[in-house]
């Protein structure tokens, strides 16, 4: 069986009486619904691989997996990193922190049945799940924050110290006190920093930046969502060959696309206004031959628009 | 005593009839043959409206007092008991003409299912070139609210001194509502609906300034002046582009004078014009299907809007404030359960609780958002049937089988192409999105189609012409077969031709004949024919079954009128109805 249980009698009367609850707030609020931009959970697909039947299940390795899986999900869902209004200003310095998942309560749920991934196994093989529950293809996970360790900021300056990515990661940079070298079509007069990567097949690249920090008060909600970089991939001779696009509020995105084997360059940017918005603090996911943001664009994306009254 | 029991029986009859019946539903040749409703004639400035401008209250109305007094009402419940043992007849829409459609008016304008616009024409939709918001000069904010309907925005006055309502997205799901908003205004125009104009707009921030005058609304809804101050906070909270412009959806001040909004019950008792309730109107009503189509979940009083107009006189009705549309809740994306139950769905809670909470409702199944920027919009789990508003809305609560054929018309006349240019027109950054809108709009509109022209004989634009001379021939269109939801391309028609009666019985003219082609031939010669129709207060009735199998399944029928017209010595059309 699939979902939630659905209503029962208790919950007509708990229904009843958080309507009445609601209708007395808006009534006395004057309807004062607010967006809600924090996510504290994310679903994404359970992880799972295939195995012979004599082999068994790489338990540890899934669940890191799972783990970063859920740090990326948390990232591109706009998980925020609260800076609440009324602590600033504040004697202390406050630590920096980032968005981290935050572990099952109870683990994982190791399994080798679920539901759908199975069928994609051969005949002779079995397998191998992580789930937050046995009977389900998509797991939960709750995003919380970790402190920053200042030695794990990366980033390049300019191109020829673009800093090296070699593998599926996620890394933490800040445009704090950057400069701005990266001169792109956009004209974003920002700080930016550069990172290279090589590859000698063809590979289907993901790449992501998110900017997580959002100014909140008790008092009256959202102050402020987070800043928004801009994020380019750039060919070995600087050509642009992608710009990234909004997301989420502070997630910018490039579309999941293969590459031919080279060289490339990322550029996380930004303009000076977006920039003075944040603290210049970043994650970068950079993934190569992986699913987590979808399917690939097609080539026919190319859109002919009928010519429409419109001012853009 | 035997004589006893059958005037007891008859008795009971005869009340359980003048109970149950009732003749609210004319038959097509007693309708009146208009295709423009006489709404336009000047009359002296109505009151503003004020009721439905409670959009709380409305809610709690409609989904608590308005269903219970529906149910304590005796006529309803009988007549809705009268139906569902095939006693009575539903009540059908008492605007409809004597061939089923809806006459152009201030409401509604036949367009795009009647005469199809081009692709430009679908895009552009109301919205002009010249009448877009200048972004040459300054943007004036006149006025603004915390929240407007739950977003975020402000009005503002360009350079050519119009005004506009601005909108924003909220923060997690950047271009969802603007472009649910853009999109669903463009279906609803082309459907036939008034809608305001609505324009896709990049705002920079510090194109805006603060009018003299400007009033703001905070917390608690406490009118005061405008700062600076006011539209940053506003303007901190959305979500930005890196270059930190902003993207809004600008809608233009409609023109006239607000007289607030149409209830979707009742009359407005100072509109002259206003002579039927509006629950009873077919393009309220068939509006159920557009809506369930476009997923408009929020069709509550308070989003549409009466406008006078002080030159002509008269007042026009608009549908405004689409955010609830697509996969868009205003400033949240869509729970799986609206378009599946009502916000307080007394029913559902009472068929869970018997069911003691084993029953799982097929959209309680987890199901992921492909695109934060369409939000929750599917068309696996959804059945044009089952879907629903957040709250109950009079209109859809009487929609019959004909008037949700009329609304599958409207909504299967737009084409796969059609449906691509217009989701274009919502500018998803994301082309993966915009696919997948137009997807399930496509699938949505398919699975309306399949439906309710399956319950209907969809035949079609009817027409006659001479056949061989001295012959007629009754030509039309299998909907069904035209738009893919046939079971196949070839189906047969059996048709007889009667004497049509109101009271009584139908006296055959021809008997059942079939046809393979969507042509009937009347051979004018034929004697009865000709003898029935020469007298001219006789009207005689098509009647058209189609079946798709070995004939041993037939639709309801479709029923064509003819007369014979005196002045022209020609046989004509006098309506049209259909059995559901």
């Amino acid at each position: 069986m699939y979902g939630r249980a659905g209503s029962s009698t208790s919950f007509f009367f708990a229904r009843l009486g958080t309507i009445a609850l609601l209708l007395g707030c808006f009534g006395v609020m004057g309807c004062e619904i607010r967006p809600k931009p924090f996510l504290h959970t994310v679903e994404y697909d359970s992880i799972s691989t295939c195995r012979d039947g004599s082999t068994p299940c790489s338990w540890e390795r899934s669940e890191q997996e799972a783990e970063f899986s859920a740090l990326v999900n948390c990232l591109l869902a706009g998980a925020n990193v609260l800076e609440i209004q009324e602590q600033q200003g504040h004697a202390s310095p406050p630590v920096r922190r980032i968005v981290a998942p935050v572990p099952p309560r109870f683990g994982y749920h190791h399994g080798s049945t679920i539901l759908g991934v199975s069928d994609r196994c051969s005949e002779n093989s079995n397998a191998c799940s992580v789930s937050s529950r046995h009977d389900r293809s998509l797991t939960w996970a709750s995003c919380g924050t970790r402190n920053l360790d200042e030695e794990e900021l990366k980033g390049g300056d300019d191109l020829p110290q673009a800093h090296r990515l070699d593998h599926t990661d996620v890394v933490t940079g800040s445009l704090a006190d950057a400069t701005d070298d990266y001169a792109g079509p956009d004209g974003l007069d920002g700080p930016d920093h550069w990172y290279r990567f090589t590859i000698t097949e063809r590979t289907r690249i993901e790449v992501a930046v998110a900017a997580n920090r959002a100014l909140w008060s008790g008092v009256v909600g959202l102050v402020q969502s987070a800043w928004q970089p801009a994020l380019s991939l750039l060919s070995a001779d600087g050509t642009q060959l992608q710009q990234g696009y909004v997301f989420r509020a502070g997630v910018t995105a490039l579309f999941p696309t293969e590459i031919e084997p080279g060289t490339y360059y990322l550029v996380v940017d930004s303009s000076i206004r977006e920039w003075k918005r944040g603290d210049g603090l970043y994650r970068l996911y950079m993934g190569f031959n992986r699913h987590l943001m979808g399917s690939s664009l097609r080539p026919s994306s190319s859109r002919i628009r009928p010519k429409v009254a419109g001012v853009k | 005593m035997h004589n006893r029991t059958i005037a007891i029986h008859m008795l009971w009859s005869a009340i359980l009839l003048s109970m149950f019946g009732g003749c609210y539903s004319q038959p097509g040749p007693q309708r009146p043959t208009v295709w423009e409703a006489d709404d336009r004639r000047p009359i002296p400035e109505p009151q503003e409206e004020t009721e439905g401008q409670w959009a709380l209250w409305d809610g709690a109305d409609k989904m608590i007092f308005y269903r219970v007094g529906q149910f304590l009402n005796v006529g309803h419940s009988f007549r809705a008991i009268g139906t569902w043992v095939g006693l009575a007849d539903s009540l059908e829409a008492q605007n409809v003409n004597a061939f089923d459609d809806v006459p152009d008016s201030t409401w509604f304008i036949n367009r795009h299912h009647v005469n199809r616009l081009s692709q430009n024409a679908l895009a552009r939709g109301t919205t002009k070139e010249q009448s877009a918001p200048d972004m040459g000069g300054p943007w004036e904010a006149i006025s603004g609210k915390e929240s407007l309907g739950s977003t975020p925005g402000f009005v503002i006055r360009d350079r050519k001194n119009d005004l506009y309502l601005l909108k924003f997205d909220p923060p997690l799901h950047p271009e969802m509502t603007t472009a649910s908003e853009v999109i669903s205004s463009r279906f609803l125009h082309a459907a036939g609906y008034n809608v305001p104009e609505h324009y896709l707009v990049e705002v920079d921030p510090s194109r805006i300034t603060v009018g003299e005058q400007a009033k703001f609304r905070g917390r608690y809804h406490v009118p005061r002046s405008m700062t600076q101050d006011d539209i940053q906070a506003i303007l901190e909270r959305i979500p930005h582009r890196p270059d930190g412009t902003l993207r809004a959806m600008a809608s233009k001040f409609l023109p006239g004078i607000p007289k607030g909004p149409f209830l979707y019950v009742g009359q407005r008792l100072d509109d002259p014009h206003d002579r039927i309730r509006h629950e009873n109107r077919r393009e309220l009503r068939g509006f159920r299907i557009i809506a369930a189509f476009l997923n408009h979940t929020d069709t509550k009083a308070a989003n549409a809007l009466d406008m006078y107009d002080p030159d002509a006189r008269y007042l026009r009705h608009y549908l405004i404030d689409f955010s609830s549309t697509l996969g868009a809740d205003n400033a949240d994306p869509q729970l799986t359960r609206y378009g599946n139950e009502y916000f307080l769905d007394l029913g559902a809670i009472g068929r869970s609780s018997a069911e003691a909470g084993f029953y799982v409702k097929p959209w309680e199944v987890p199901l992921r958002m492909e695109f934060p920027s369409v939000g929750y919009f599917e068309s696996k789990y959804f059945d044009p049937v089952r879907w629903r508003p957040t709250y109950p809305n009079p209109a859809f609560l009487r929609t019959t089988l004909r008037d949700a054929y009329w609304g599958a018309k409207v909504v299967t006349s737009f084409t796969d192409q059609d449906i691509d240019t217009i989701v274009q027109t919502g500018e998803f950054t994301d082309p993966r999105a915009e696919r997948y809108v137009a997807d399930v709009l496509k699938a949505r509109r398919d699975k309306i189609g399949r439906h309710y022209f399956s319950l209907v004989n969809p035949l079609d634009n009817f027409r006659l012409t001479e056949h061989d001379g001295t012959n007629l021939a009754l030509k039309f269109e299998n909907l069904a077969v035209l738009r893919g939801y046939a079971p196949h391309d070839t189906p047969t028609y059996r048709y007889r031709v009667t004497r049509f009666v109101k009271f009584g019985i139908d006296s055959e003219v021809l008997p059942p004949q079939l046809v393979h082609e969507p042509t009937i031939v009347i051979p004018n010669g034929f004697t009865v024919v000709e003898q029935a129709l020469a007298s001219d207060d006789v009207i005689l009735a098509v009647e058209i079954q189609t079946s798709y199998g070995d004939g041993t399944r037939w639709s309801p029928r479709t029923i064509v009128y003819l007369r014979f017209d005196a002045k022209t010595k020609q046989v004509q059309l006098a309506g049209l109805d259909r059995e559901s």
